[in-house]
């Protein structure tokens, strides 16, 4: 999938907190997205996947040259869009695997139940998730990292195209952040995936190879450039 | 004082109070013209049929049967006697007096008696209560040393206006005992549910009631965790759609020492609906260790829906005592919609997902299967089609299935 954001303007109760983003995602590349806290990264993740409490002012969001702006959430998920939340929500009673379920049944169809319990089992076991997690309800009482890890699950079953990244590498220890960045990486080459990153911090980056750094800042994307461009940041801050 | 005599004084306490009889009878639709001794104890075959469809229906077959026309045991620690034999049959009676109109209500009118006695037993008892008519019921439960499982299922088939009158009584020794009140009694009802219960040494009671049924319930409980080791948990779920009224009144008390009580009323309210939850835990002096913790949620599916959520506590001076209340109203959480709409669920399913979920949270806590399956099925039936009070097909497609046939 080729996802193209364009001059995007996006508020939320009328105070605009993205002011003309432009990118430009292909497939299989992971771009980056850097800036302090504040700075609009969450605001335009959620923009992308149709946050109903936001609203997108001006511009425009395409996924393979067609407008999603107004795209109801689940056909962008449908669409092969995926966010991974900062923060997951927590839903006591509803089950982790009902869950799951439910959006493998409404993102692949075709996909067959026994297919479907593999493919937990083995991202199960690749993200060290332990397995008590999965017959629990969603998130509920999950650690932060647990939640981290329980995302990557529900991406490496849901297999998107484009993988919208919110902080992956936050509430993790150094090993976790690991064996996440590791599982990131495959699904990427697997599937050929695109990949928005946000984050604040290089560590995860470490395991990684982005091929595009943007540094966000009020609302806007104040520089672009390569992996040089993360030690730029280690060294002087945001102040670019 | 005989039963008879709180008969009759709770007639004249109906009679002497004209204009609060008639406030009550006007804010709860309580009116009542009992039927004649002829017509009781009279099944007809429109009984017959509507219980026999209601157990093919959910593939059960009950151990006891109550209508206002028939009546059916097959347990041997449910005795069903007339209320004139409850002197004979009974020591404690827990209501001493016509203390409240609804209790004098149900002391002038009730006309049969549930008498459950177990000593040493560890049974599982399935009571299916039919509210063809008016029917008042008082329930008495005394054990020592058991293990007991009640699940009561109401429903109503009545076309005509109808009071349902249920109260219980119990009384706890050394027993683990789970109650499942399971009320789906069609519009027509108004339901009057009166419990209290003393929980006594290391004795457990909890009990799981379940109103979706009704468009007024009153309900007024009184629990109290009167031993060591005794333990009195209280699960209240309410669902409620049209011009469903709800007016929920629980009191829990802890009056000895390492005694724990607990209180967890959720409300789903939709269209006008309405609740009062009023949930009130009393610590008594000198209960050292006591526990005490009183929960209160609310999802409030429309803005003509209300609900009044009023936890209270009052603590007197011991040691080591843990007391908690809390209570919660909210519409539909956004951020949990937007969440289950970006991994590729539809708005109205992520929203019967949630409400699911909240069901399911509170339904857990009943460890009974059947009771569990049976009370998801009429939630679950609303929930999908926005009725009530029909005893409809009990599907296993509960809010635990992952999907049908898999």
């Amino acid at each position: 999938m080729k996802l193209e954001i364009k001059d995007l303007h996006v508020s939320a109760e009328d105070k605009e907190i993205v002011k003309g983003v432009n990118l430009s995602i292909n497939e299989g590349e992971l771009h980056v997205i850097m800036g302090p806290n504040g700075s609009g990264k969450t605001t335009l993740a959620k923009a992308i996947m149709g946050h109903p409490e936001l609203s997108v002012t001006k511009g425009d969001i395409l996924a393979d040259g067609k407008s999603i702006v107004n795209t109801k959430v689940n056909d962008r998920a449908k669409l092969g869009i995926f966010l991974q939340f900062q923060n997951p929500v927590e839903v006591e009673g509803l089950g982790l695997m009902n869950f799951l379920n439910a959006a493998r049944g409404s993102i692949h169809s075709d996909m067959q139940f026994k297919d479907f319990m593999s493919e937990v089992k083995n991202s199960t076991k690749k993200l060290s998730i332990k397995e008590e997690l999965v017959g629990r309800s969603l998130n509920f009482g999950f650690s932060g990292g647990e939640k981290k890890k329980i995302e990557m699950l529900q991406m490496a079953v849901l297999k998107p195209k484009l993988a919208i990244l919110d902080e992956p590498d936050s509430g993790l220890d150094i090993d976790a952040v690991k064996t996440v960045a590791e599982n990131i990486n495959e699904l990427r080459q697997k599937n050929k995936m695109g990949i928005l990153l946000i984050t604040h911090y290089s560590r995860i980056l470490n395991y990684m190879e982005p091929q595009f750094i943007h540094i966000m800042k009020d609302g806007v994307i104040k520089k672009d450039g390569g992996k040089d461009l993360i030690n730029e940041v280690e060294t002087k801050g945001y102040k670019l | 004082m005989k039963y008879k005599e709180f008969r009759e004084d709770a007639l004249a306490q109906l009679q002497s109070l004209p204009y609060e009889t008639n406030e009550l009878y006007k804010k709860y639709s309580l009116s009542i013209e009992l039927p004649s001794e002829q017509e009781l104890h009279k099944p007809t075959s429109e009984s017959y049929t509507f219980i026999n469809n209601v157990e093919k229906g959910i593939h059960t077959d009950f151990d006891v049967v109550i209508s206002c026309d028939m009546v059916r045991s097959n347990s041997k620690i449910v005795k069903i006697i007339g209320m004139d034999e409850l002197d004979k049959n009974l020591k404690n009676k827990l209501y001493k007096s016509n203390e409240s109109k609804f209790v004098a209500f149900s002391n002038a009118h009730s006309s049969k008696a549930l008498l459950i006695e177990s000593n040493g037993k560890k049974e599982n008892i399935k009571i299916l209560f039919v509210n063809n008519g008016n029917l008042l019921m008082q329930t008495f439960v005394n054990t020592h040393d058991s293990d007991l499982n009640i699940t009561e299922f109401y429903l109503s088939n009545s076309k005509q206006h109808s009071i349902m009158s249920s109260l219980h009584e119990f009384d706890v020794n050394n027993s683990t005992i789970e109650i499942n009140q399971i009320h789906n009694e069609n519009e027509n009802t108004t339901l009057l549910n009166l419990s209290k219960g003393v929980v006594n040494d290391n004795s457990t009671l909890n009990i799981n009631s379940i109103y979706n049924g009704s468009t007024v319930t009153k309900s007024l409980s009184e629990f109290i965790s009167n031993g060591s080791k005794s333990c009195a948990r209280l699960n209240e779920l309410a669902y409620g759609i049209s011009e469903q009224k709800f007016d929920l009144t629980t009191s829990i008390t802890n009056s000895k020492q390492n005694s724990s009580a607990f209180l967890d009323s959720g409300v789903i309210l939709d269209n006008n609906s309405y609740c009062a939850l009023k949930g009130y835990a009393k610590i008594d002096k000198w209960t050292k260790n006591a526990k005490s913790k009183i929960t209160e949620r609310g999802i409030l599916l429309s803005k003509d829906a209300h609900i009044d959520a009023l936890p209270d506590m009052s603590i007197d001076y011991s040691d080591g005592v843990s007391a908690t209340h809390s209570a919660a109203t909210a519409p539909l959480d956004n951020d949990a919609l937007f969440y289950m709409e970006s991994r590729g669920v539809g708005e109205n399913d992520a929203r019967k997902m949630f409400i699911s979920a909240f069901i399911s949270k509170h339904l857990s806590n009943i460890n009974d299967p059947f009771a569990r399956e049976l009370s998801s099925s009429i939630m679950l039936n609303k929930l999908e089609y926005g009725y009530f009070g029909k005893p409809s097909e009990m599907t296993t497609k509960g809010v635990w299935s992952t999907e049908k046939g898999e």
